[in-house]
């Protein structure tokens, strides 16, 4: 039986350094997902990844309550993840690889329909899907992160579910006809 | 949500389905999607649109990238916060209590100096009242003055035995003699209230149900001249 979470903090605090192995496991997949959303560069989106596990074992004394490692975790994610952004600055490339971007045809990526018509979501929706559905935060957790009130989070989780839905139906439709991209 | 009717449960339905609702709140909104087709037609599409987005979200298990972390943590030097927590951890919240109490009487104290003087002679001005008291008692027997009596009783040791809390008389004429108030200057001591103990001819701490009792607000002490007296003040 998979140890919970608390028990691998406390293996780990006791000087176990391989138990973090269980938690690099068990959240990799989400941590890799959320950042590469917030980033939307898969390769700056792996390295931040990278750090925030480090970041999280350094650390892993100022975390009061063992049980809640997952959005401590995330927490953290959070915080790299803006910082990397701040560094990114606006979106810009050199002119000439703008050209060359311009004039050459889409590499052929085999992607799911899904994650391209996330695009269709404003930054909000995206934020607050993976802080639900990926991260598997509660309202009350992700109103701490994002500071604010529990109300609101149900109101935007709410939204942005229904705009989800409604532009996967959309995009499904379309995709009968025509590939989303 | 579907329809008109049901976008009161928009809301509730979506908490429902996120797993945020407990107990009543819970059990009604599965209530009421075992009873309205369109609300749980709405809920499972928009289920299934999470369950799409949450697959293609996250990527498949990437071995390489967990054995690069793990060899990165490797390389860490050992942490300094291996095995229990330290001693300074523990500690803390206690030393910060004593720094905070400590920097708490070195600032409250010279403000509570004049209480806790006040209560000293308020004290005093007790003990001496109770000396008059037995005075009287032995002059008559071993006997309490009378109401009507109380006044010609006290008058000896007034307003001069009295400098802590001083006696003033207050007529009433609906009981027949006076009352005297004081003004304690030292709440806490109001607060605890003083009996006169007549056998043992001294202020005791208040009794409850023996006596007169006054209450009187910002310290002020009432005497009755009904024996037992009880001295008491405060909230």
């Amino acid at each position: 039986m998979a140890r919970t979470d608390a028990e691998v903090v406390t293996a780990v605090r006791r000087g176990d350094r391989e138990a973090f192995r269980e938690l690099v496991d068990r959240y990799h997949q989400v941590v890799l997902a959320s950042a590469r959303h917030a980033l939307g560069n898969a390769e700056l989106a792996r390295d931040v990844a990278q750090e925030t596990f480090i970041e999280a074992y350094r650390c892993l004394d100022r975390l009061r309550d063992p049980e809640r490692f997952r959005s401590w975790l995330f927490g953290i994610l959070r915080h790299r993840c803006l910082k990397a952004r701040e560094r990114m600055g606006p979106a810009t490339l050199p002119y000439e690889d703008a050209i060359r971007e311009w004039a050459m045809p889409a590499p052929e990526v085999e992607e799911s329909p899904v994650l391209g018509c996330l695009d269709q979501l404003s930054e909000s929706d995206r934020q607050i899907l993976v802080a639900r559905y990926l991260e598997d935060l509660s309202y009350e957790e992700i109103a701490r992160a994002m500071r604010l009130r529990v109300g609101a989070v149900r109101v935007r989780c709410l939204r942005a579910r229904e705009r989800l839905r409604l532009i996967l139906t959309r995009v499904q439709a379309e995709r009968e006809v025509t590939p989303c991209r | 949500m579907p329809v008109t009717g049901c976008q009161a449960w928009e809301e509730r339905v979506a908490a429902y389905l996120d797993g945020e609702l407990r107990g009543w709140r819970r059990w009604c909104v599965a209530r009421h999607l075992a009873r309205c087709a369109r609300c749980a037609e709405w809920a499972a599409r928009s289920q299934g649109a999470v369950r799409a987005f949450q697959e293609a979200a996250l990527p498949p298990r990437d071995e390489e990238f967990v054995a690069t972390v793990m060899e990165r943590i490797r390389a860490l030097p050992p942490p300094v916060w291996s095995g229990a927590p330290s001693r300074w951890a523990v500690a803390r919240p206690a030393v910060f209590a004593a720094a905070g109490a400590v920097a708490l009487w070195l600032v409250m104290g010279p403000m509570l100096a004049p209480l806790r003087d006040g209560r000293e002679a308020c004290a005093q001005s007790l003990r001496q009242l109770a000396r008059a008291m037995r005075t009287y008692m032995d002059a008559h027997d071993g006997t309490l003055p009378p109401p009507t009596r109380w006044r010609e009783a006290v008058a000896a040791v007034v307003p001069e035995t009295l400098p802590g809390c001083p006696l003033a008389p207050e007529p009433s004429p609906a009981a027949g003699y006076d009352f005297f108030t004081a003004r304690s200057p030292a709440p806490a001591f109001a607060r605890a209230g003083y009996v006169f103990d007549a056998e043992r001819t001294g202020f005791a701490p208040r009794h409850r149900g023996r006596g007169n009792v006054l209450f009187l607000p910002e310290g002020d002490v009432r005497l009755t001249p009904r024996p037992p007296i009880l001295l008491t003040a405060g909230q």
